[in-house]
This record gives structure tokens, C-alpha cells and sequence, in this order.
């Protein structure tokens, strides 16, 4: 099944914690994390059974791992993550649990987890070849679980690739209380998004500009030829990376900047970073192919992206709602608020149906169908594509 | 059925007939029925007989019986009715005219006067119409259902008789509460039913004795007997005997005893009849007397019938012993079967035909064997024994074998151990017989558990294995798995709970090995090497005459520990020597003093020499807590679950520090050893046998070394834990006899008493495996030579093979040119868009082509290039 998809603007593993009882955690994987921790509290429709016991609620993201380069990557990650004592991204000598039970399938049974248990099948995961190269991040939310994690890394003697940033993003108040108050009011997540996973961009917004200034010179096919091969670069007759930097206009064959970026490393293939070979920017290999992918496979996403600024110019009440959506710093609830009364109730109506269903994925289309329909004024209701489920992690153990 | 139908309607509740059947005329039918009724008394006699035995109330008036007999049964019959039947109401109404016919017709034709009996019963109460007719209508089943249980079939009639089981039932129960409405219905017709229902009795009990007297006939013939009893009189008996007679529970268990009676009850009518009606009481009282009294006969009479096969054995059994033995011969006769070699060899494990097998040959046995059966065939036949020969010999052979020559049934575990240390050889048996060298099948055996043992993962092996499962099929992950159950369970409170020290298995985390790693890597070496050291000595010790090995031992290695093996194993003669060298416990015992003082054992850095195991018995608890909390675990309440966390943090570090290193070492080592080893061969095979024993485990472990960097390699892909592994395995061979690690049962053991390990030296309790020393003694070390020849040629490839197939794999994706069709990137394109790889496709476009064009002659597994990805791209 080829990739029809582009790389997804955000995408995340997140170490679940309740603020009740510490010991309660969970690991999920989602586009919108804001939207995730409001089902899992209950807030919203679709949160995760193991989640759902009131005792435990609210619940928290202590720390998220985010920049999936797919949401199969993001799916694997977390299973791995999940089954730290099966996976096979883990090398056998580096496991560091092992399943001390068999489940009466046979199989053997997941060890419980806590936040260190986790944390440090974490660093393991980081570290194993399988993930290593990605480019991940990794955001901690909670300053006892960063501690724990530093406390993890003094102790291990590897320590993870340093292309690999963490990022301590605490609430500057108490991490828990505010990270509960934004996930339980959005208003007042909307006022303070300074920090935490509202802040999060998990659309295309940052891309904008290179999206733009990728479009723009493919559609005048202004290509030219390779920076780096010096061969000419036929329009739309193969995969060309773009710089990004405002004021280059270097295309490369996609895989001539990756060895240029390699430099000469024949054993990866994948690279992580590079130089721009014409305005020695230092860009990062996600970044560049992210345009790349939304170029080649992102026509509705590009469509959004760009289509809301030109909306924005003409449309009133709806488009603003449009922007404010694609901003990724509402809730969705919040937009349907605004745009609810503005414009028709035909394309709220089918933008709420859309939301029911439990699918961050779906919402993320939903916003770009709706995007869309807002713009023509007209009640059509937008294409779903297709649904990315959040995974539930179904037999996750919350701790008693 | 139409009749029954009929009845049940009649004897609806009262209810019912106000509503629907007063419109009926109930009161017609009655009339009717009546006359009916008066030829059916005639015949029914017999029926009534049986009637006053199930209502068995004790009642003063025999006419009172009667009544509420009848009205019991009545009242079951409403109650079947309204339960069953008030739908049918209707119809019943309607019908009921003509039902009381139909019951009449039926029972002029077989014995209905029941019913009239009841009538005659009740005459002095209330006069109810309706009741009469319901009365009239329900007497009747009675009879029939009686009938049916007799045995006599008429008509529709066989249904009734689970009603009138029904119809006893409800008697006892409630007497009381229906009755006084009925009886009034009754009175007309109850006088005639009297006379009609004592003769009926009295047939009843003549029925009886008849049966008693000829069992075999069947009750068509009892209702005859019944039908001329009418003519006595008996009814006033029948009366008597009711009112005499406790409520007796079950009609038939009233009547089985009636034929035991039989033979002593001559007969004449009237006592027959009395006794019948004494019968319940009588036999209630004496009955079991007189049945003690005949038991015998009956048996006897009833036994020839039934039993007569019985009998007959039993005279066979009188008869003979003789005739016992002379089958027992002729069972083993045929038995007998020409030895086929299969036989000889599987005939140590048949032991129960063996013994059966053997003695029959020679004449002198088998007369023992009779003699023998005769003791025991005294026991066997004190129960009715079965006629055949073959039991009773058997059952005197048990207890033989049991008691005596015969081994002892083991216990699963020990079982299992001795599984482990059983070597089997499959083969055909002529294969097997093969007189041509004993050892060489031992040394192919060991060959191939070498082989094998490279294949396993050596942690899951040698770690606390609580199990003895079968290590060899080990994959390395579920058998660690497996394996941990032990330490597993060492981490589990009382209650079964998860104590906190499971979360994070700090030991095994190579995290730890690294940090030690690089904190001691260079005392890491230095003990390692001197490990090897001793470790090379041993084996070389092992292998050859004890002359040899002392001259080949260069003398800068022998540290005293060394001289200490090797004085023992001189002053010791051959044989002890080879008992105790056996035992993988005096080895340790000698090398434990190299722990307190390690500078002594080797000339390499002494402090780093291999750490050996502080006693954490001898610490105290806070010590021990403290040491716990050096590992950073979480403190642990009971004693003995810190001493095992701290043996198995202890191990891991060791091995860990020692692992990272200790490959090359060995690589390195294993050439040197086999010219050693080539050298001695002739002298070594000629030598004392005794040694051999040890020398065999030690050439395992050296052959097992030697294929372990094959094993490497192979497990390069996967990574480290097979270089991990391979350490482990090299510290354990120093410490430990190979075989002991081998084989799941000696890990098991040793995990078992680590401590032990440490602090009886002087024991020699442990059994290694003796007859594998006995039976290696004579091999030849050539043809493991042959095999570590081979391992060694093929070492360096898997793992070089892994290499190129790596390198050919990215050159096959690199090297297509850019693809053209931005929707159809190449792999290269796809891999560096993060695409998820299809591994099958991938594998795929590898084999069909991509590999042949970079040079690579072959094909890829999917598993190969998933790895490949791991390590690439995803």
C-alpha cells in the first residue's frame, strides 16, 4: 500500500499519568493531544476504558514524544512503549523488563507499569536503532517525571542521541493543577498557552511559509536543476526537496540531498540533519520532507493551509473560526462555538457529526473539510479521509 | 386418551363447575355412571385391593379410609386437571355425559368398581352432585392406573398409571384438606363399591402369591388370580387392612416383598389375603428378618439365573490352581516372540514383560514361578477371582517387583533430572546395536549437544533456571523468560503481589553492564584473561592423563589453586578420583579460596580477578539492605529475598563486566587449545579411563567454545546479547563442569544452592552424571575435532555474511537512479519520505533483481531485511 498521506503535521506518544494516583499511567499515541486528554477525562466522547475510572481522573500527559515521521511510526512506537518486555525494537541484552507471567493465551504477560518503569523503556526505545533516527522529541510536562528521567539518564550509561531534544515544558504555576485547568476549560487553556500541550502546533502552521514557497515554485515550474547533481530537474518527473530558507531557491534530487546531508555515510540512509548545499542553512531532513510530502501527497492539507489565509481576507465570522481551527490553539469545541452562530447550521451540524466520531484523525480532516465548506458558503459537507483511530490501548493495566 | 382427557376435566375444581359445568348437567352423568359402574365392580375388584394400600392414612373406619382415599386421589386429580386441563374445561363439560361411559367401558372390560368402592364409602356426607360426578369420573383412573402398573394394558389405560403414582403422592399429602365435599357426592353408589373393592383386594393379594410362587409368570396372570379372589369376600379384609395398616410409603416397595414372602405363604386365599393386608406391617417389622433368614436361597436362586457364569468360575477357581498355572504357561507361551533387536535394546526399559519374557524359557524358572503363584494366587482368589490364568499371575508379579528388583517410581522432578542426564541417541535399533565404538555415538551425542548449546541464548540457561524444562529448543527470549520464573517468584510478597523490585530489572539491564563497563574495564580484562586462564587449564587437565597435564601446564599459570586440582587429582587414586572429580562441587570447593584472596590465583592484576560472590548470609540485614540499596532497589523486608536479589545483582555485574571483553579472549585462546588437544589425542584415548570422565566435560566446554564464536556471528545481526551470552557461559565454565550448565537439570541445581555452592566445599554431594563418564571413556576426541575444524572455518561468516548482505542490501536501494514519478518513489525515496517499508515488498524487489544487480548472488529472508531496516531507517 503506497503512502498516500503526508507526513502528519504533529503526531505523539504520550506517557499518561493520573494526577490522583501516580502510580496509574497509560501510554497512548495521538495527533491532538489537547483533544486525546479531554476523552480520557472524560471530557470528551472516546476516551480509552483504562482510563475511565473517576477515581482516577483528571489525568495528566506527563511527557510526550512527538515528530512521528507517520502514524504507523507513531503506532509502533507506542507498542513498543506498551510491550517493553516483547517488542523486538529492543535488543534482548538491552531489555530491561521482562514478562514474569504468561497470560492464559501463552503469551507472556505484560509487566505492570510505573512512571520509571516506563521512563526508562523509554531511554531504551530512544536509544535502539530501530527509533533513534527518527526524529522525535521528547516534552516532559511534569517536573517529578522529568526528575525521574534525569535521574534515569545519570544512571545509564548510554544515553540517547543528542539529535534528540528534550524539552521541559512546565507549567511556571504547579504543572499538575494547570495542565488539569487547561484540558478541563479551554478558555482558559486558550488564555495561558504558554506552555504545555496546548501550546502544541499540531497542524501545518509552521510550514506554512515553506509550503507556500514550495508551491509556488513548482507550480511555475521554476525547479531548475539540482544543486547538488547539476543535472536538470524535469517538472513533476521526480521526488525534489526544496530549501526552506526564505531567500533560497536551491531544489535538489531528494536523494542527492540526503547524501549530501550523509556525507558520504554509506551505512544510514536516513538523514537527520543537514546543511542546505546552497545557503548552508542547517535544516533538518523532517522539516525538508514534511514540505516534501505535503507537496506530493497533502493536496487537502496545502488546500487548507493556504485556502484559510485567502479566506481569511474575504470571509468574515467563518473564516476566522477556520483560522482559529488550523491555529491548533482551540479546542475544537471552542471553534463549533464560534461557528456555530456565525454561519450555517448545516456545516456545524456535519462538522459535529464528524467530531463524534472518536478519531483524531478525523478531526484533523473534519477541520480541513470544514475549512473548505466555509469558504464556499456552501453545505457541502466536506470528504472524510481516512479515520486514524487513536489506539486504546485496551488491555493496559492501571495500576490498583 | 380421550377418556383420561375426560376425567382430568371432571375432576376439575369446584370453581369451574359453577361456571361452566352446572349448565352441563353434571347430575346426569352420575346416574349413568352408576349403572355403569355396578357391572365394573364385579371385575374390579382387584384394583381395589390395591387402592386401600396407597391411601394409607390411619384411619379408625375403614369406610372413612376409603373416602378420603378416594378423596385424595380425587383431589390429585382436580388438582392434575385445574394445573393441567382448565383449558379443556370446556370440552370436559360438554363431554362428561359421555365420558362416565367410556371410563365404565373401560372398566367393565378390566377392573374399574374402585370408584364405586369410594361411593359406597362416603354415604353419610353432603350430597354434591357435581362432586359425584367428578368423583365417579376420577375413581376410575385410579383402578387403571393401578392396572398399569400391573402390567396390564388396556386401551388408552398405560398413560394413567404415572397419574395414579401422582394420585398415591398427593394422599399423603392431603388428606385433609378436600375430602368431606367428595364423600358426600358418594353416597349411592359407595355400598356397591364396597363388596366390589374388597374382592378386588383380595385378587390383589392372590396376585401376589402367585407371582411369589412362580416369578417368571407375568401379571396378566395375577389379575386372574385377583378376578377369582372376588368370590371370598374379602372386601371386609380389604377394610381390615386398611384400617390397619400404617400409611404405607410406596406401593412397590410394598410389593417386592410380597414374593419373597411367597415361598413361605402356602396360600390359602383368605391367608394370602391377610397376609397382604398384614403384609406392610408384618414385613415393615419382620420382613428383614425373613429376608436375612433366606438369603442365601434367593441369592442361590437368583444367582443361577443371573449369575451363572459367576458360579461357574468359582468352581474353576476351587478347582484349580492347577488349572491356573497350566494357562499361565500357555499365556506365556505365545508371548514368547523371537528377540528382535529392537527387543534387546528397549528390553531394560520393559520390565514388566521383561520378567514375564524371561522366566518361561527355562523350565526350572517357570516351576518357581508356579510355586511362587501359589502363595500369591491364595490373596487373588479369596474374592471371586476371574477365570483367567493371566490375572491372578499378575497380580502376583506386582507385588515382586514393586518390593524388589524393579525400580522405584520416581518422582516427576527426579524424573526429569535424570532425563537430563540421560543421553539418547536416536536411531534405528540396528543402528543402535552397532557394536563399533560406544563412543562414538557418545562423542556425536555431545557433538551435537555442543552444537545445539550454541544455539541457545546462555543467559536463559545458565540463569536460575527453576525449571527443568528441555533448554535445548530455547529460543533465547521465551526461555529467559521461562527462566525467570524462579527469580521471578523470589520477587513475589506473601501474597503473591509484585513486590517493586520487578519493575526494572536492574541487573539484567545492560545499562548496568554498561556503567561497570566503563568504570572497570580494564580490571574487567585482567580478570577475564585469568579466568581463561584457569579455565584453559582445567580443561586441558581434563582432557589428558594427569602426567600430561601437569607437564603441560605451563608453570607461571598454576596459581594454587591450580596445584591444588592437580595435587588431588594425583594423590587421589583413578577410581576415587574419578568419582569425586566428577561431582562439579570439589572443582568449586578448590576454587573458592580464591576468593578471599584473589592476587593468589593469577599473575595478571590480581584485584580485578574475577570477584567472587560475597557470602551475603553472613551479612547483616542492614548490610545487606544497604547493599540492596547500592543496586537502587527498593528495600526488601525479607532476608532471604535480599540475599537472592543480591547473589543475581552480584552475577549480573560480574558477568556483565566480564561478557564485554571476554569474546575476543576466547576467539583469540581457542586455536592454541586445539593444538594441544590435537597433540594428545592418541595418549589421551589410550589413558586412564577414570580421568576421562572429567576430561569429557571439558573437551564439551572446549567445544563449545570453539563454536561459540560461530555463534557469534550468526547472532552479530541481533546484536550483543549472544557476545553476552557467549561471556557468561566462558565465566560459568570456570566455575562450574560444563555439564553442569548443559544440561537444564544441573542449572537448575545450581540454582537451586548458590549458597551452597559457596559454603560446602567438602561435600561431593552432587551426582554428575556418572555413566556418562563410564560410557565416555573410551572415545576418541577425533571426530570433535572434525567438528571444531568445520565450526572454525565457518566462524567468520554469518557474521561477515550479515555484513555484505547489509551493504548489498543498501547499495540495492541506493543505487536505482531517482525515481521519475514522484507518486511512485524508488525505496531509497520512500525510506528517506519515513514511508512505512513494507517488509515483504521490499524483500521482494530485493530478490526479484535488486540484489542480482549489485553483485549479490542470492537471496534475502524477510527477516534479514527487517533487520536491515531496523538498523537503516526504521
Amino acid at each position: 500500500m503506497p503512502m498516500d498521506r503526508p507526513i502528519p503535521a504533529f503526531y505523539c506518544c504520550y506517557l499518561l499519568r493520573s494526577t490522583v494516583r501516580h502510580s496509574s499511567v497509560y501510554v497512548g499515541s495521538t495527533p491532538n493531544p489537547v483533544r486525546r486528554l479531554k476523552q480520557h477525562n472524560g471530557l470528551a466522547k472516546g476516551g480509552a476504558v483504562r482510563t475511565s475510572r473517576k477515581t482516577l481522573r483528571p489525568w495528566e500527559m506527563a511527557c510526550i514524544v512527538t515528530g512521528f515521521p507517520s502514524h504507523i511510526a507513531a503506532l509502533q512506537f507506542e507498542w513498543a512503549w506498551q510491550n517493553p518486555h516483547i517488542t523486538q525494537h529492543i535488543a534482548p541484552e538491552e531489555r530491561l523488563q521482562h514478562a514474569t507471567q504468561k497470560k492464559r493465551s501463552g503469551q507472556p504477560k505484560r509487566p505492570r507499569h510505573s512512571v520509571p518503569s516506563l521512563l526508562s523503556n523509554l531511554h531504551v526505545l530512544l536509544r535502539s536503532p530501530s527509533f533513534s533516527r527518527w526524529p522525535l522529541e521528547l516534552r516532559f510536562f511534569s517536573a517529578d517525571v522529568y526528575k525521574a528521567w534525569t535521574k534515569w539518564t545519570k544512571v545509564t550509561a548510554e544515553s540517547i542521541r543528542d539529535s534528540i531534544p528534550i524539552i521541559q515544558d512546565f507549567s511556571p504555576v504547579d504543572p499538575i493543577s494547570s495542565e488539569d485547568e487547561s484540558a478541563s476549560s479551554p478558555k482558559n487553556k486558550k488564555r495561558k498557552t504558554t506552555h504545555g500541550i496546548a501550546m502544541l502546533p499540531v497542524d501545518y502552521t509552521n510550514q506554512k511559509t515553506y509550503v507556500e514557497k514550495g508551491k509556488e515554485i513548482v507550480d511555475f515550474e521554476q525547479e531548475g536543476s539540482c544543486t547538488i547533481c547539476k543535472s536538470g530537474l524535469e517538472h513533476d518527473a521526480g521526488v525534489y526537496t526544496i530549501c526552506p530558507s526564505p531567500g533560497c531557491e536551491s531544489v535538489t534530487h531528494m536523494t542527492c540531498l540526503s547524501k549530501h546531508f550523509l556525507h558520504g555515510d554509506q551505512e544510514t540512509l536516513v538523514p537527520i540533519k543537514g546543511n542546505c548545499p546552497s545557503c548552508v542553512t542547517e535544516l533538518r531532513w523532517v522539516d525538508v520532507v514534511k514540505e516534501l510530502s505535503l507537496r506530493m501527497r497533502g493536496q487537502k492539507e496545502v488546500e487548507k493551509l493556504l485556502k484559510v489565509k485567502r479566506a481569511r481576507k474575504t470571509k468574515g465570522s467563518a473564516s476566522q473560526a477556520a483560522i482559529e481551527s488550523s491555529d491548533g490553539e482551540d479546542d475544537e469545541d471552542e471553534i463549533m462555538e464560534e461557528f456555530v452562530p456565525g454561519t450555517q447550521g448545516m456545516v456545524a451540524d456535519d462538522w459535529r457529526a464528524i467530531n463524534d466520531s472518536d478519531s483524531d484523525a478525523a478531526s484533523i480532516t473534519s477541520i480541513v473539510s470544514f475549512a473548505k465548506t466555509a469558504s464556499l458558503h456552501a453545505g457541502k459537507p466536506g470528504v472524510l479521509g481516512t479515520v486514524i483511530e487513536d489506539s486504546d490501548w485496551d488491555d493496559m493495566d492501571v495500576l490498583d | 386418551m380421550a377418556s383420561i382427557d375426560t376425567l382430568t376435566l371432571s375432576s376439575t375444581p369446584p370453581r369451574h363447575f359453577g361456571t361452566c359445568n352446572m349448565s352441563s348437567s353434571p347430575l346426569l352423568p352420575s346416574p349413568s355412571d352408576l349403572f355403569l359402574k355396578k357391572p365394573q365392580i364385579l371385575r374390579t375388584g382387584s384394583r381395589a385391593a390395591s387402592i386401600p394400600q396407597n391411601a394409607t392414612a390411619s384411619l379408625t373406619s375403614a369406610a372413612t379410609l376409603f373416602q378420603k382415599a378416594s378423596d385424595n386421589l380425587q383431589v390429585a386429580e382436580t388438582n392434575r386437571s385445574s394445573t393441567i386441563a382448565s383449558a379443556d374445561i370446556y370440552d370436559i363439560d360438554t363431554t362428561e355425559p359421555a365420558k362416565p361411559l367410556k371410563p365404565k367401558t373401560k372398566k367393565l372390560a378390566a377392573k374399574k368398581d374402585d370408584p364405586s368402592n369410594e361411593k359406597v364409602a362416603k354415604p353419610t356426607r353432603k350430597l354434591a352432585a357435581k362432586k359425584n360426578d367428578g368423583d365417579q369420573v376420577k375413581k376410575p383412573r385410579k383402578p387403571r392406573a393401578k392396572k398399569s402398573e400391573e402390567g396390564v394394558a388396556e386401551n388408552g389405560e398405560v398413560k394413567n398409571a404415572p397419574r395414579k403414582s401422582r394420585a398415591k403422592k398427593v394422599d399423603g399429602e392431603e388428606n385433609g384438606d378436600v375430602p368431606v365435599k367428595e364423600k358426600a357426592v358418594r353416597k349411592p353408589r359407595a355400598k356397591k363399591a364396597n363388596g366390589e373393592t374388597q374382592t378386588k383386594i383380595s385378587k390383589g393379594k392372590v396376585t401376589k402369591g402367585s407371582k411369589a410362587q412362580v416369578p417368571s409368570k407375568t401379571k396378566v396372570q395375577s389379575i386372574d388370580s385377583a378376578a377369582d379372589s372376588l368370590d371370598f369376600g374379602l372386601i371386609e379384609a380389604v377394610k381390615r387392612r386398611t384400617a390397619w395398616t400404617p400409611p404405607p410409603p410406596t406401593s412397590v416397595s410394598s410389593i417386592t416383598p410380597g414374593p419373597m414372602d411367597t415361598p413361605g405363604g402356602g396360600l390359602t386365599l383368605l391367608e394370602s389375603e391377610e397376609k397382604t393386608t398384614g403384609f406392610k406391617d408384618l414385613l415393615g417389622s419382620f420382613g428383614f428378618t425373613s429376608s436375612d433368614a433366606n438369603p442365601s436361597e434367593r441369592k442361590a436362586s437368583y444367582g443361577a439365573g443371573t449369575r451363572k457364569r459367576k458360579l461357574i468360575e468359582l468352581v474353576n477357581t476351587n478347582i484349580g490352581e492347577a488349572a491356573v498355572v497350566a494357562a499361565a504357561p500357555k499365556a506365556k507361551g505365545p508371548k514368547k516372540k523371537a528377540r528382535t533387536i529392537t527387543d534387546q535394546a528397549t528390553s531394560a526399559y520393559k520390565e514388566d514383560e521383561a520378567e514375564q519374557l524371561s522366566p518361561p524359557a527355562p523350565p526350572a524358572p517357570l516351576l518357581q514361578y508356579f510355586s511362587y503363584k501359589d502363595s500369591v494366587n491364595n490373596d487373588g482368589f479369596k474374592v471371586p477371582a476371574k477365570p483367567r490364568a493371566k490375572s491372578p499371575v499378575k497380580k502376583g508379579l506386582k507385588p515382586k517387583k514393586g518390593s524388589a528388583q524393579a525400580p522405584i517410581l520416581l518422582s516427576p522432578e527426579s524424573a526429569l533430572k535424570q532425563v537430563g542426564n540421560q543421553d539418547f541417541v536416536f536411531g534405528t535399533s540396528s543402528q543402535l546395536a552397532r557394536e563399533e565404538s560406544p563412543t562414538f555415538l557418545r562423542d556425536l551425542h555431545e557433538a551435537i549437544q555442543a552444537s545445539n548449546q550454541i544455539e541457545d541464548d546462555p543467559f536463559s540457561d545458565i540463569i536460575h533456571s527453576s525449571l527443568p524444562l528441555p533448554v535445548f529448543s530455547s529460543r533465547g527470549k521465551a526461555l529467559a523468560s521461562a527462566k525467570r520464573t524462579l527469580w521471578s517468584a523470589g520477587a513475589r510478597d506473601t501474597s503473591g503481589d509484585l513486590l517493586d523490585v520487578e519493575m526494572i530489572d536492574m541487573v539484567d539491564s545492560p545499562a548496568v553492564a554498561k556503567i561497570h563497563k566503563a568504570s572497570a574495564t580494564q580490571p574487567t580484562i585482567a580478570s577475564l584473561s585469568s579466568h581463561a586462564d584457569d579455565w584453559l587449564d582445567v580443561e586441558e587437565l581434563s582432557k589428558s592423563p594427569l602426567a600430561s597435564t601437569m607437564e603441560q601446564m605451563p608453570p607461571t599459570r598454576a596459581g594454587p589453586v591450580e596445584t591444588a586440582i592437580r595435587e588431588e587429582l594425583l594423590s587421589s587414586p583413578p577410581r576415587s578420583s574419578t568419582q569425586k572429580q566428577k561431582s562439579p562441587r570439589p572443582l568449586k570447593a578448590l576454587k573458592n579460596p580464591e576468593v578471599p584472596g584473589p592476587s593468589q590465583s593469577s599473575t595478571n592484576l590480581p584485584a580485578s580477578q574475577a570477584p567472587k560472590q560475597p557470602d551475603y548470609d553472613s551479612y547483616s540485614t542492614a548490610q545487606l539492605a544497604k547493599e540492596i540499596a547500592s543496586y537502587r532497589f527498593k528495600p526488601i523486608k525479607n532476608r532471604d529475598q535480599m540475599i537472592t536479589l543480591l547473589e543475581k545483582c552480584w552475577e549480573g555485574k560480574n558477568r556483565v563486566a566480564l561478557g564485554v571483553l571476554g569474546t575476543n579472549k576466547i576467539l583469540s585462546k581457542s586455536p592454541v587449545k586445539k593444538l594441544s588437544s590435537a597433540k594428545e589425542p592418541p595418549a589421551s584415548s589410550q589413558n586412564i579411563s577414570p580421568k576421562r570422565p572429567r576430561g569429557r566435560p571439558r573437551k564439551d566446554s572446549a567445544t563449545s567454545l570453539e563454536a561459540s564464536p560461530a555463534k557469534i556471528k550468526t547472532k552479530a545481526k541481533v546484536g550483543r546479547p549472544k557476545k553476552a551470552g557467549t561471556v557468561e557461559f566462558l565465566e560459568m565454565d570456570s566455575d562450574t563442569p560444563l555439564s553442569q550448565i548443559r544440561t537444564p537439570k544441573k542449572s537448575q541445581k545450581k540454582a537451586k544452592s548458590p549458597a551452597d555452592e559457596i559454603s560446602d566445599s567438602d561435600t561431593l554431594v552432587t551426582p554428575s552424571p556418572p555413566r556418562r563418564r563410564a560410557s565416555q571413556l573410551g572415545s576418541s576426541p577425533l571426530p570433535l575435532r572434525l567438528l571444531k575444524s568445520a565450526d572454525e572455518i565457518a566462524e567468520p561468516t554469518p557474521a561477515e555474511l550479515q555484513a555484505s548482505i547489509f551493504s548489498h542490501i543498501t547499495k540495492a536501494v541506493t543505487s536505482p537512479p531517482p525515481s521519475t514519478d514522484p507518486l511512485k518513489p524508488n525505496w531509497q525515496e520512500k525510506i528517506l519520505l519515513y514511508d512505512p517499508i513494507v517488509l515483504e515488498d521490499l524483500t521482494l524487489w530485493l530478490n526479484t533483481g535488486a540484489l542480482d544487480k549489485v553483485g549479490w548472488d542470492g537471496e534475502v529472508l524477510a527477516k534479514e531485511v527487517k533487520k536491515w531496516c531496523e538498523r537503516v531507517c526504521c
